[in-house]
């Protein structure tokens, strides 16, 4: 399995957020592909050495973002993204709110909106090939 | 079991002070006992030898080693209540002791126990010990009466008073100059009121009810003493 | 039948004149990890004491496992580990000898090989004297020797006091390893807030004897928040602004914290002065030193900000 979990208690997101993003993270990047089943709750718990229950909630929250889907008794495993159909409004929106910061970050750095742009399409792409060179 | 496992420790806590007290007397009482005795002449006592219960005692060679013993005694009494009941005070150990499945009481019986077997496995049994070498071994010197024996075990059990009074004064937690002050005041005067009497018996009785003036409200401070 | 297995009522202990615990109403549910914080002298030990039944209360009640503390059964004692501050074990006796003396008294209980283990992973040879150990090594031997009992409960006061970063990290797999199996449930006490965060499902915060807050760590997470505004103008009305429990200043900037107030009671205020507002994340810490500090922020060692 493809995944390695890493937190940093003590910093300024809260621990279940920062499972939550990096599971997300390597969802996106094809590290975990739909149907890979996620390491059970207290194996997870026992390695990062902390509350079940907040890996728990991790789960919960990605299952609730629409990337994973929990079977009882059986685990946790991740969906395939092309299937979502819950992009609602308010992810996107969310979404926006985060590209905002990104570009504000981009100006005050003194790029121009058309070098901001360029940059932000050469990210994709950097990152789409990234994961073409994981999956086969 | 686990009464026997805290006899155990107990007894290993006070066991230094038990071998110290008991080579001492073992050095000095013998030392004493085989060494011949004069006789002692009072002439103005002369009169009252025949009714002084301890003129018999003083006139054998184990008369000399009776204040090695008290002073033993009183020094074991306070070394085993300052193992027992001041230095886990000092050393934080008492929510240790007791946060067990035993009740306070127990605790408190068990060190009683172990004390009490502490002053009789080395006072007592060396004690017995001096007794017997004299009254089978020693022939220089008149045979001490079995009352002489009796008069060890009181001098012993004084060792106890002390045990308990400053026993009470350590969980007492009042100020020093109050009522912590009290047991220590109250052992001097139980020494003298315990030898006051001339008859066994009452020096026994007096001991017996010094003992229990102190037990008593030791056991209830330690039963309600907040730690 | 409440599922509470441990519940304090009024708690309240005075040391001669000066409160320690002032009406404590605590609420422990089973299976729950309970982080207990506070700064230095909050009561956060006075209360563990006087759940244990240690402490005599001067008003209010405790009740552990249903029964009241200050009568807490022998039987019932053994189904609760209890870690002092300080782990504080008979000096003279070595490791073997204190697991002889702890076994007797769980003999149904005790787990031989998970003690054996446990000093195995800590490198402790059992002949050792506890006198001989560092506070560090006498943890992990008060650790193993609570945790092979196989304690229903387990209450801790600040167990991580004064250790190093990885006899904290093996408190902290113990906990998990507790919590892990069913019905179990912790309650410690603990200055070392990101070790809080790791395990804690639910925390109290005491502040100088009183429950200051008593709910799961991510509501606390959630609750205090930052802001970041900028006014047009500089006297800036700060006390109008709800829940406020800590904010710093400067000209037309302020930095203030919330407790319990809605994102668009914040925005709606700021809108109300014409300010410009921004979330700023917060890490555990900031929420406790700003939820139980001064109002006003006032540094020890305080120096003009660059205007």
């Amino acid at each position: 399995m493809a995944l390695w979990v890493q937190i940093s208690p003590g910093s300024k997101e809260p621990l279940y957020v920062q499972i939550a993003s990096q599971i997300s993270r390597a969802i996106a990047l094809g590290h975990l592909r739909p149907g890979d089943k996620l390491p059970p709750v207290r194996k997870l718990a026992e390695e990062l050495v902390i509350n079940p229950n907040t890996v728990a909630r991790a789960y919960l929250e990605l299952e609730q973002q629409g990337f994973v889907a929990s079977k009882t008794g059986s685990g946790t495993f991740v969906l395939d993204p092309a299937l979502q159909d819950n992009k609602d409004l308010a992810q996107l929106n969310l979404l926006g709110q985060r590209i905002d910061t990104l570009i504000v970050q981009g100006l005050n750095l003194g790029l121009t909106p058309e070098k901001l742009i360029e940059f932000f399409e050469n990210r994709v792409r950097r990152f789409l090939s990234e994961q073409n060179k994981r999956s086969p | 079991m686990k009464y026997l496992a805290l006899l155990r420790k107990e007894i290993r806590e006070c066991l230094p002070w038990v071998l110290l007290a008991a080579g001492i007397l073992f050095i000095f009482g013998f030392q004493i006992v085989i060494q011949p005795t004069t006789f002692p002449y009072y002439p103005d006592d002369e009169a009252k030898e025949e009714i002084d219960p301890f003129y018999l005692f003083r006139w054998s060679s184990l008369s000399g080693a009776g204040s090695i013993l008290l002073f033993l005694s009183l020094c074991l009494g306070a070394a085993f209540s300052i193992r027992q009941f001041w230095f886990p005070s000092f050393t934080r150990t008492w929510t240790f002791l007791l946060h067990r499945n035993i009740t306070r009481t127990a605790v408190f019986f068990v060190k009683i126990t172990a004390a009490v077997l502490g002053f009789a496995l080395s006072l007592l049994s060396l004690w017995t010990l001096l007794f017997l070498y004299s009254v089978f071994a020693v022939d220089y010197s008149p045979p001490p009466m079995p009352h002489v024996w009796l008069e060890g075990l009181f001098l012993i059990s004084q060792g106890l008073v002390v045990y308990f009074a400053s026993s009470l004064s350590s969980v007492l937690t009042a100020k020093w100059y109050t009522t912590r002050l009290f047991p220590v005041i109250f052992v001097f005067m139980s020494l003298y009121f315990c030898f006051y009497p001339k008859t066994p018996a009452l020096n026994f009785l007096c001991t017996g009810l010094s003992m229990l003036i102190l037990a008593l409200p030791l056991w209830q401070e330690f039963r309600n003493r907040q730690f | 039948m409440n599922d509470f297995v441990l519940q304090t009522f009024q708690l309240t202990k005075y040391y001669h004149k000066t409160p320690a615990l002032d009406h404590l109403n605590l609420c422990v549910p089973k299976g729950c990890v309970y982080g207990l914080l506070g700064r230095n002298g909050s009561g956060k030990t006075t209360a563990i004491k006087l759940i244990l039944g240690l402490l005599a209360p001067t008003a209010g009640r405790a009740e552990v496992f249903g029964h009241p503390s200050d009568n807490l059964p022998p039987s019932l004692r053994s189904r609760i580990g209890y870690i002092t501050e300080g782990h504080h074990l008979e000096r003279w006796m070595t490791i073997r000898e204190l697991e002889h003396f702890q076994k007797a008294f769980y003999p149904d209980q005790w787990d031989r090989r998970f003690f054996a283990e446990m000093l195995d992973y800590f490198e402790l040879s059992p002949k050792r004297k506890i006198k001989t150990l560092s506070n560090g090594q006498r943890a992990q031997v008060n650790l193993a020797l609570t945790l092979a009992a196989n304690p229903e409960l387990l209450i801790m006061d600040d167990p991580m006091l004064g250790l190093d970063a990885a006899v904290r990290r093996q408190f902290l797999e113990g906990m998990v390893h507790l919590i892990q199996k069913e019905g179990r449930t912790i309650l410690f006490s603990s200055h070392i807030l990101s070790d809080v965060e790791r395990v804690a499902d639910r925390i109290a915060v005491i502040d100088k004897g009183v429950l200051r807050a008593d709910c799961t760590l991510e509501e606390f997470r959630m609750q205090i928040r930052k802001y970041l505004f900028e006014f047009p103008q500089p006297n800036i009305p700060v006390d109008t602004l709800p829940g406020l429990i800590y904010s710093k200043r400067n000209q037309q900037m302020l930095e203030a914290t919330v407790v319990k107030t809605p994102e668009e009671a914040i925005y709606e205020w700021a809108r109300r002065h014409q300010a410009a507002v921004e979330p700023v994340p917060m890490s555990i810490e900031d929420q406790f030193i700003e939820f139980t500090g001064p109002k006003q922020a006032r540094k020890l060692f305080s120096w003009e900000m660059p205007v």
